[in-house]
């Protein structure tokens, strides 16, 4: 019997979507009876009004949705993961693949603490082989994270120092080259918070006494950012 | 050269030929020897030569000598001639010296002349002008020829408070004579006041400051310390006095007036003393010398003491007839105390007309104390006026010293004020180039990451929707022609690596990273020696190389010098300043110094830009150590352990 999945792919650029698309077919193509519907959208207002088409008997199958996409306030999405937690919300049952520019661990750390994804693609990480293993993955109901995915969680899940979401924010600021002065104004913290924090991290990652560069590479190592 | 000196010399230089004629006036007029008359008659011919001459200083001089030499002499129209002459060239000099030295001489007049209030008016300008020129010994002199005058008056007490001015200074200078002076009037002062114990130790005291020159000084002493034993009754001992006087026996040759009293001294404490006999002749032979010498004072003495011995030796008209000579003698001199006296000897030896007598003493008693009180009230206004005026003077010299103390605090304050403006637009200029060069590196930021973001968003995607697209394209051929394809597109892969990782960095990269450290000290420098107004010198040795210093170290320094170049601005107020880095085998050196007011390195007050400093360094485990003193300039040195080459 021929199943005809709906498919949703969001990225602002179209040679990507059509990437996406292409793989589709080499699927449908590799095992006949199964069939896709395909829709593309470029933008998030395109991507929500494609959303609001689906509904509970007919909803999206799979959905990929690009992280960074421009904000689009009118519709109340900002990015990606604001649409992937809308899909979420609306389908629970939605397989979900993230595919991303981003390669940092925490992008990839709080994504998962967020959007929980099916898939997780970093994008730099994929052949079109990869790719087709994701979608028959997802048909499966099996996840699928790209190797630079794999890789950070398993940094993740082998270490014991627990740092918290804000812990993990002051690095990841630090890490773009944020100063500390400025860091108040992104959490809510006081400056001299974030300086009591960042001392802490300092004797967590063991380099007490030394300047952020210390910190910020010994957590690079580890994973964190 | 010269010639134009001499002319200068013939041209100022009064031609002291001009006075020549003076001199030999004024020496005739000074010969001893001559008869009165014809001194006199040189005085007025110096007089009325020295009245055509032009001003001059030596003119004022000549003039002065003239008008003591008047004084001298006797001769009021000629003293009064010269000396009103010698006043108005001093003032016309302003010689403040001259004018009081005309005024002594005005003062020595009216004192030899018996007019009081004149002397005292003269000795007080005198003294005034003394006292300005701070002529200490003449200003005591002054002193006290006003207690002589006050002393007259009967003003005992402001006499003493006068000659007490006087006598420190005397005994400081050692002038004996004037120390004499003084004590003998106080022993005058204090005879008059019948502190006799008091009056004696004055004059003994005097005794002990006998000037050489002056023999009969001692005389006179022992004649005073007579006088003193026989107001007390100490007859026996006023004898001892006198004889010890008259045992120098040039006195009767060389200062008859004084033989001639201490005879008459002598004979009447011998007569309280033991009596009438064999007296007489001692007292005539006094009078005798007297009569000769015309001295009248003494004539109205040994008349009174001749009456007194007549009466005790029971001679009734002798007496009477003495004490009226005395009588008539002392009133025609004004002499009013023996006047008085002798009044009151003929009351006693003259019964008959005693009412008449004491009638008289009255009346003279009574003229005696009005004159005096005039005299004395005359004086006071003197007194009161020269006061006044010293204290006018006195309040302008402070509203004077007032002034200038304001007009240095004004000056001070502008000058401070002049400073702080200089001083707060130089840190203004400083702000601005801070808030200039943070803008400038923010834009710079803002721009890396807008590149930074156009690469990620749009090439890098773009990218790898191409490979991707290409990946999937159905190409058909030879076996190594599609692996060559894979080996296409794993390199496009990397590619987009690579595009990323530079994004990355160039977003999370330190603002002032990566900037060539040597060219933009060199920029530092230099804009910050013109801000501060201060002259430098870079030595950078051969051995630092720019590529062989951490990023890190590189932009610590960078920060660390920029702290010192803006403390040395603020703070130091340097005009040079001095760099140099150096690089040795384990470290990097940097030392920077300045000429400038430098501070107390040990104080606890540091401020933050030390702190920063040291905190930089610290940082990258270098060391810094400051060397300063105030006012002698600052130097910091910093060094920075590097691993090996």
């Amino acid at each position: 019997m021929e199943k005809i999945y709906r498919v949703l792919l969001v990225d602002d650029h179209p040679l990507i979507t059509a990437a996406y698309q292409k793989a589709f077919q080499l699927i449908q193509e590799k095992y006949p009876p199964t069939g896709f519907k395909v829709i593309e959208a470029h933008t998030l207002a395109r991507a929500h009004h494609e959303l609001a088409q689906y509904n509970s008997h007919q909803p999206p199958d799979i959905v990929f949705v690009d992280l960074k996409l421009s904000p689009s306030p009118d519709v109340d999405l900002l990015s990606g993961e604001d649409f992937a937690l809308a899909i979420k919300e609306k389908f629970p049952d939605t397989k979900i693949v993230i595919a991303t520019m981003f390669n940092n661990n925490f992008r990839i750390h709080s994504i998962f603490q967020s959007v929980n994804p099916d898939g997780f693609l970093v994008k730099n990480d994929l052949t079109e082989n990869e790719l087709q293993f994701c979608i028959s993955d997802m048909l499966e109901g099996v996840p699928y994270y790209s190797k630079t995915v794999r890789r950070a969680l398993r940094k993740y899940v082998s270490n014991d120092m627990r740092l918290d979401f804000i812990d993990r924010k002051i690095l990841y600021q630090l890490s773009l080259g944020s100063k500390t002065k400025d860091l108040s104004s992104l959490l809510p913290l006081s400056r001299n918070g974030i300086e009591r924090r960042k001392k802490q991290l300092k004797e967590i990652f063991g380099v007490a006494h030394k300047g952020d560069r210390a910190l910020l590479q010994k957590a690079r190592n580890l994973g964190y950012i | 050269m010269g010639v134009i000196l001499g002319g200068y010399f013939i041209f100022y230089q009064p031609d002291s030929s001009q006075f020549s004629p003076i001199d030999r006036y004024i020496k005739t007029a000074q010969r001893v020897g001559l008869p009165l008359s014809q001194r006199k008659k040189a005085l007025s011919q110096a007089t009325s030569y020295i009245q055509g001459l032009p001003s001059s200083s030596e003119r004022q001089k000549k003039l002065s000598e003239l008008a003591y030499l008047a004084y001298r002499l006797r001769d009021s129209t000629n003293f009064y001639n010269n000396n009103r002459l010698a006043l108005k060239e001093a003032q016309v000099q302003e010689d403040v010296f001259a004018i009081a030295d005309a005024h002594w001489n005005f003062g020595a007049f009216a004192l030899q002349k018996g007019d009081f209030d004149k002397a005292y008016f003269h000795y007080a300008k005198a003294r005034q002008g003394f006292a300005k020129v701070k002529h200490r010994y003449y200003e005591a002199k002054m002193n006290y020829n006003l207690a002589f005058i006050k002393a007259r008056l009967k003003e005992y007490e402001a006499s003493e408070a006068l000659l007490y001015k006087a006598l420190p200074v005397f005994l400081k200078k050692k002038r004996n004579k004037q120390i004499y002076l003084c004590y003998t009037q106080l022993g005058l002062i204090y005879e008059e006041l019948e502190g006799f114990a008091v009056a004696e130790k004055y004059h003994r005291k005097a005794l002990n400051y006998l000037p050489e020159e002056q023999q009969f000084l001692q005389q006179a002493t022992y004649n005073n310390l007579g006088l003193l034993a026989l107001k007390r009754g100490g007859y026996p001992s006023a004898i001892a006095y006198y004889n010890k006087a008259l045992e120098n026996t040039a006195i009767e040759h060389d200062s008859p007036a004084l033989y001639a009293r201490l005879l008459d001294n002598r004979a009447y404490a011998k007569f309280r003393c033991f009596g009438t006999p064999g007296l007489q002749k001692e007292f005539k032979q006094a009078l005798s010398i007297r009569d000769s010498l015309q001295n009248k004072e003494g004539i109205v003495i040994n008349r009174i003491h001749l009456a007194e011995f007549y009466w005790a030796a029971q001679d009734t008209l002798k007496a009477i007839k003495q004490a009226q000579q005395a009588y008539q003698l002392a009133h025609s001199i004004q002499l009013k105390r023996d006047e008085l006296k002798a009044l009151e000897l003929l009351a006693t030896i003259d019964p008959a007309n005693a009412a008449l007598y004491i009638n008289k003493w009255y009346k003279v008693q009574h003229q005696h104390e009005q004159q005096l009180r005039e005299q004395r009230n005359k004086v006071a206004k003197i007194q009161y006026e020269t006061q006044k005026f010293k204290k006018q003077s006195i309040r302008l010299k402070n509203q004077q010293t007032y002034l200038f103390i304001s007009l240095g605090v004004l000056l001070l304050l502008i000058g401070m004020l002049f400073f702080f403006f200089k001083q707060r637009t130089k840190l203004k200029r400083l702000a601005i180039q801070r808030a200039q060069q943070k803008q400038l590196e923010e834009e710079r930021e803002e721009e890396r990451y807008r590149i930074a973001e156009d690469l990620h968003d749009g090439v890098l995607s773009k990218l790898f929707g191409l490979r991707m697209n290409w990946a999937m394209l159905p190409l058909k051929g030879a076996t190594s022609e599609i692996q060559q394809h894979k080996k296409y597109l794993i390199t496009l892969k990397s590619m987009e690596k690579e595009i990323r990782d530079i994004s990355h960095n160039l977003k999370s990269e330190h603002p002032s990273a990566n900037f060539p450290f040597m060219k933009n000290l060199n920029k530092l420098i230099s804009e910050k020696a013109e801000l501060g107004g201060f002259t430098y010198e870079l030595q950078i040795e051969n051995s630092v190389q720019e590529k062989k210093i951490a990023q890190e170290i590189s932009t610590s320094l960078y920060s660390v010098l920029e702290e010192t170049l803006y403390n040395i601005i603020k703070h130091a107020q340097a005009s040079e300043v001095r760099l140099r880095l150096r690089r040795s085998s384990r470290s990097l050196n940097l030392m920077i110094a300045d000429n400038g007011c430098g501070f107390r390195v040990k104080s606890n007050e540091q401020g933050i830009g030390l702190m920063n400093i040291k905190r930089r360094v610290q940082k990258l485990e270098g060391k810094v150590h400051f060397r300063s003193q105030p006012g002698k300039g600052t130097c910091v040195f910093i060094r920075l352990i590097m691993g090996k080459d």
